[in-house]
């Protein structure tokens, strides 16, 4: 069904465009990459709040509120390039091994963040000045550090085809 | 004038390569992947250490922080990321130093915006971000954080374009 999806993106205006231009491709995935440096950077700087090592002496709700503008803007920024990086080429993408693997590293990213805002986030009014936050925000800041950098990487192994395609 | 410099890397890193073990071509397709998402990891590390500090200097960010605080705990995170780019970028560099990168412009761009980023991160900015804090909130403070924010765009920019010219 969802290789029946990128079959089909693949013939939308969208999908030939991308696939079709010299420029769109280069250009898009320059800035996708870039772009990690801006995301993943300042989600960075999150995490570390919460595993206690930066930043130590700011408060935990200061940094969040200070910084999720950014990270925002940036998470769209990369959803958006990453989605017209795909559909250059759904079919392949979807029968690579990696690409499966960094949609898993990123629901799991979401599941991560979901957890602790139901979770440790509720009682942040009593860890907010920790130097070094409850063991629930540590573990929740080490599997950020973790899942993202597998994102990077499962990343960066889908632009090579070592396996055969899943699909094809 | 280095092209021979180039070559001889290059022919070194392919002895190196097949030497131990006579390890096959594919490995090295493996290891050219494992090393470039190294840069890609330790590019993050540097990204939060830079644009940290240059939000602040632009008055964003964490702006109910000193400039000096942010720099000064950013740095560490500066050096280590820096160090962990050129030791996986050295590799990435020899394996294709004289058949791509020697021709390549964007090579050749790349590595002068990145020696201009190191300079200015480590002399101008420096100065500016952990001197006063009137110095570190002006209009000149910040030009520095823009200078910065455009120098690494630039890099990172030119590596990818590296994959094309």
């Amino acid at each position: 069904m969802v290789l029946e999806f990128c079959r089909w993106l693949e013939t939308t205006t969208l999908g030939t465009v991308v696939a079709g231009s010299i420029w769109t491709f280069p250009i898009v995935e320059s800035l996708h990459t870039v772009g990690i440096a801006v995301f993943l950077g300042l989600l960075l700087v999150w995490d570390l709040r919460l595993l206690g090592v930066m930043f130590t002496r700011v408060r935990v709700s200061e940094i969040w509120r200070r910084l999720v503008p950014f990270i925002a803007v940036a998470g769209l920024f990369m959803l958006v390039t990453g989605v017209i990086v795909f559909l250059a080429r759904p079919v392949y993408y979807w029968g690579q091994v990696f690409f499966r693997l960094k949609l898993l590293a990123m629901a799991v990213a979401m599941a991560n963040a979901a957890l602790f805002h139901v979770g440790v986030e509720r009682r942040l009014i009593d860890w907010d000045a920790a130097v070094v936050p409850p063991r629930a925000a540590r573990i929740a800041g080490g599997v950020g550090v973790v899942v993202w950098a597998l994102v990077v990487i499962t990343g960066r192994f889908s632009g090579y085809n070592w396996f055969p395609s899943l699909v094809e | 004038m280095l092209l021979p410099l180039f070559a001889w890397l290059e022919g070194m890193y392919n002895a190196m390569l097949q030497s131990p073990l006579g390890v096959a071509t594919n490995l090295s397709v493996w290891l050219f992947a494992s090393v470039q998402a190294v840069h890609l990891l330790t590019l993050v590390v540097v990204g939060c250490a830079v644009l940290v500090v240059d939000l602040r200097l632009l008055g964003l960010g964490l702006r109910d922080q000193p400039v000096s605080e942010i720099a000064r705990e950013a740095q560490p995170w500066l050096v280590w990321g820096l160090v962990g780019q050129v030791a996986s970028g050295i590799p990435l560099f020899v394996s294709l130093a004289a058949s791509k990168y020697y021709d390549s412009p964007a090579f050749w761009l790349k590595m002068y915006l990145v020696v201009a980023a190191i300079l200015f991160a480590f002399t101008v900015r420096r100065l500016v971000a952990t001197g006063n804090e009137r110095r570190a909130s002006g209009a000149a403070a910040r030009a520095v954080g823009l200078v910065s924010i455009l120098l690494w765009s630039g890099v990172g920019i030119m590596a990818k374009a590296i994959g094309y010219y």
